[in-house]
């Protein structure tokens, strides 16, 4: 009796032994445990090599040396930087020029891609193929070497320091740069813009409730709004003592050239190589998302009597740009990591910047994890801001 | 500028002849605007068009780049040992050919966009020996052309096994052996020019594609371990510029494996880009996944076929044919992103020419030399983008049979 019941169980034991193989939570818990053990394996693997290098080197990691000073001056920071700045200060730098930079790309590049794609849908037969010639030739080019083609190009096609071509009186190109007038701010300029927002808003809620409220033609409305924030905006500028902005043209003085404000050939071969290589890919967005909207939109609104301005603005670019958006993101986010080019031509963004520092402090792991977050950041704040600009615009269309 | 889909679409009488003058109202001068946008149009380009020409004529000196073939081509390689090189062209030349002859048949314009790029590829030197090599390539080449033809099911398997060790091998045949006593050991520090931005698109594109397949399953795996791990590294590698990849490569790669186990600058970099390009091709097999409709699972399963079964037989066939378009564009930014490696101080093309430009002989040629390797790029990019077309229409006409 015994011996039997010893027999059932154990033949019991083994059919679960094989069933545990075939339950579907054993699986599920055993693939996961086998895959996360296997990249625990190879961190901790890695870890200690890192450990033994290090202790042969006789360095760790740490974050110390970032208020040390960098001992190096770095020319075109938007953020002045010296010799005696800490480091930190310095890649702070990096990353505003890295902002200034994007921004700006992003800017000229909608605006160039905009241009070329809707000339992509032209009538016009030339204008098509040049627009398609455009986008065909800058797509298959790698941006670097346009970055690179441009700075060279600046570098020996302006002239020399001495004999700098003047446009306007007032624009001096020369193989170092190019300085141009710029608008300098005094004392009052924080209170002017102050009073240039609020006067903004105001005319904003004035002609939102006239055209709403009233029902006033939007156009008209518009133009007086114009028309009135432009005089009372001259009333402020002249209600100011010292006037708010001043202007200052450059102009040569011995062996330099003073005022107004410089770019050099760095940036500008890096902002253009930029918008020329991004524009292709701008403009194929914009070609197809216009091209996508259905035929039967702009014939409706055709029979409705709108015009060509008319039903391009509010019948077909609203439907467009909701296709548009996530991939335009998806460019802007290439621009804005694609900045770190600029060491090709020595520009001094993050990248460049912490490649200096590194030569200085010997710490590339630090360093260059720190840009590396800094960049994830900047990506996941584009892509966020972008998610929510689609969910907005998707509810409107419900 | 007006723009098409504004105006209404004008039935036209199928048979209608052509004729140029309705042709270029229709097209050119269709009112008092496009006329005068034509007009001054066809004058810019006309000057345009006239100043290059003038340029490339008569002011571009171009002996920078016939001078500097060599280097641009495979950099400062030993010049006795350029014969290796040259073994790898014959060698893909061969494959081109054989796999044009099986898959694609070749019309009259297949078989001239065939050669041009081993030919392209063959001006490695302008030497003596030069047309000997260009001449044994074309040879090569349509010799595996008329042989893909004549056998075309039973060299499948054998040209897919070649074109997967194409990279060994070469990287066999042009770096050598210590041991060897025919083929010495160059390093890899001489390896160079256009020869590198090749060898590093395809080593991209063989390992950044396998490895996107296992991050895209592993992302859509129902195994939250396995789907979290993907989709940190897919997001983390994608929010990062690929120079800070290709720098942290060099820098910590070293750091992060053991004593003595020596990897060298080149195969840092691939392992670089490999990584990079992997997490895009992740998210675009991704893509081409999701767009797999469930039934087909559903159905797979009503089969009686397991999870592996189902992804590789069923659903991954699908996904990657739905997507080839967009894989041919990320290998071709593949090859446009091996310019990089630059700045981590590889001499590709790019650096290469950065030296050329550097010598006082060559003072103020840049426009000759980037016009070289621009026109360089692009013809590759066309090549990979045609290459792309083909393996789409052969996908397309494979799954309907």
């Amino acid at each position: 009796m015994e011996l039997k019941s010893s027999a059932l169980f154990s033949k019991i034991n083994k059919k679960r032994l094989s069933t545990l193989w075939r339950d579907e939570r054993f699986i599920t818990v055993m693939v996961q445990f086998i895959f996360v053990l296997l990249i625990v394996i190879l961190c901790a693997f890695m870890l200690k090599n890192l450990q033994q290098t290090w202790r042969k080197q006789g360095s760790s990691l740490g974050f110390r040396f970032l208020t040390q000073n960098t001992g190096f001056e770095a020319a075109q920071t938007i953020i002045p930087i010296t010799r005696t700045s800490p480091v930190y200060k310095t890649l702070l730098a990096g990353l505003v020029n890295t902002i200034y930079v994007s921004l700006l790309g992003i800017v000229f590049s909608t605006v160039l891609g905009i241009i070329i794609g809707i000339a992509y849908l032209s009538k016009n037969f030339l204008i098509r193929k040049l627009a398609w010639l455009y986008i065909e030739v800058f797509r298959n080019l790698p941006l670097l070497l346009i970055i690179i083609a441009t700075y060279y190009m600046l570098i020996f096609s302006l002239p020399k320091f001495d004999s700098p071509v003047i446009w306007f009186d007032s624009i001096y190109l020369t193989n170092r740069g190019v300085r141009f007038p710029s608008l300098v701010s005094s004392k009052t300029t924080t209170a002017f813009i102050l009073c240039l927002v609020i006067l903004i808003v105001l005319m904003i809620w004035i002609g939102r409730v006239l055209s709403r409220k009233f029902e006033w033609d939007s156009f008209i409305v518009f133009m007086i709004g114009l028309g009135i924030f432009m005089g009372m905006a001259i009333c402020t500028w002249n209600f100011f003592p010292i006037p708010p902005y001043s202007v200052s043209i450059p102009f040569r003085e011995g062996f330099s050239y003073v005022g107004g404000e410089e770019q050099t050939p760095e940036f500008i071969a890096l902002l253009v190589g930029l918008v020329v290589g991004t524009a292709p890919f701008i403009a194929d967005i914009v070609r197809s998302g216009i091209a996508n909207v259905p035929k039967g939109q702009t014939e409706v609104a055709q029979a409705l009597g709108l015009s060509g301005y008319k039903t391009m603005r509010f019948i077909v670019f609203p439907q467009a740009l909701r296709t548009m958006i996530p991939p335009l993101a998806s460019n802007y986010l290439s621009l804005t990591k694609n900045t770190t080019l600029a060491a090709g031509v020595a520009f001094t963004e993050l990248f460049g910047i912490s490649r200096i520092l590194i030569n200085h402090t010997g710490r590339a792991i630090e360093i260059m994890g720190l840009s590396m977050v800094v960049y994830m950041i900047l990506s996941l704040l584009t892509a966020g801001l972008m998610n929510l600009y689609n969910k907005k615009t998707q509810i409107a269309e419900r | 500028m007006t723009i098409t889909s504004n105006t209404p679409t004008e039935i036209t009488n199928p048979q209608s002849k052509f004729s140029l003058l309705a042709w270029l109202k229709k097209n050119l001068f269709y009112n008092v605007l496009s006329s005068l946008v034509t007009l001054v149009f066809i004058y810019l380009i006309g000057l345009t068009i006239k100043k290059i020409l003038v340029w490339a004529a008569q002011s571009a000196q171009w002996d920078v780049i016939t001078t500097n073939l060599r280097l641009l081509m495979i950099g400062t390689y030993p010049v006795e040992q350029v014969y290796r090189i040259w073994i790898c062209i014959l060698i893909m030349g061969f494959l081109i050919g054989l796999s044009w002859g099986i898959w694609i048949k070749g019309r009259t314009v297949s078989n001239v966009i065939m050669f041009a790029f081993p030919f392209a590829l063959a001006l490695t030197q302008m030497r003596t020996d030069f047309w000997g090599w260009l001449v044994g390539v074309g040879v090569l080449a349509l010799t595996g052309f008329f042989i893909g033809k004549r056998f075309p099911k039973s060299l499948v398997v054998p040209v897919l096994v070649l074109w997967m060790s194409l990279i060994p091998l070469t990287v066999y045949l042009v770096g050598g052996s210590e041991t060897s006593r025919i083929l010495r050991k160059v390093t890899t520090d001489k390896w160079g020019g256009m020869f590198l931005n090749l060898l590093l698109t395809w080593v991209g594109i063989i390992f950044s594609i396998p490895l996107g397949i296992l991050l895209a399953i592993g992302r859509q795996s129902r195994y939250p371990a396995i789907k979290s791990i993907c989709v940190f590294y897919i997001e983390i590698i994608r929010a990062v510029p690929l120079i800070t990849i290709l720098f942290m490569a060099q820098v910590m790669l070293p750091l992060f494996l053991p004593e003595g186990f020596a990897f060298d600058r080149l195969a840092r970099a691939m392992v670089g880009i490999s990584l990079f390009s992997a997490a895009y091709m992740a998210e675009i097999i991704r893509g081409g996944l999701q767009s797999i409709p469930h039934s087909q699972y559903e159905a797979a399963e009503a089969l009686g076929m397991n999870e592996v079964l189902i992804i590789s037989r069923i659903v991954l066939p699908q996904a990657l044919i739905a997507v080839i378009p967009v894989i041919v564009d990320q290998c071709i930014g593949i090859f446009r992103d091996t310019t990089l490696v630059l700045i981590v101080g590889l001499s590709d093309l790019l650096s290469v020419s950065r030296t050329v430009l550097a010598n006082p002989l060559f003072m103020g040629t840049h426009i000759e030399v980037y016009a070289f390797i621009g026109l360089f790029f692009w013809i590759v990019s066309y090549f990979l983008a045609f290459i792309g077309q083909k393996i789409e229409h052969l996908a397309c006409a494979y799954r309907r049979n």
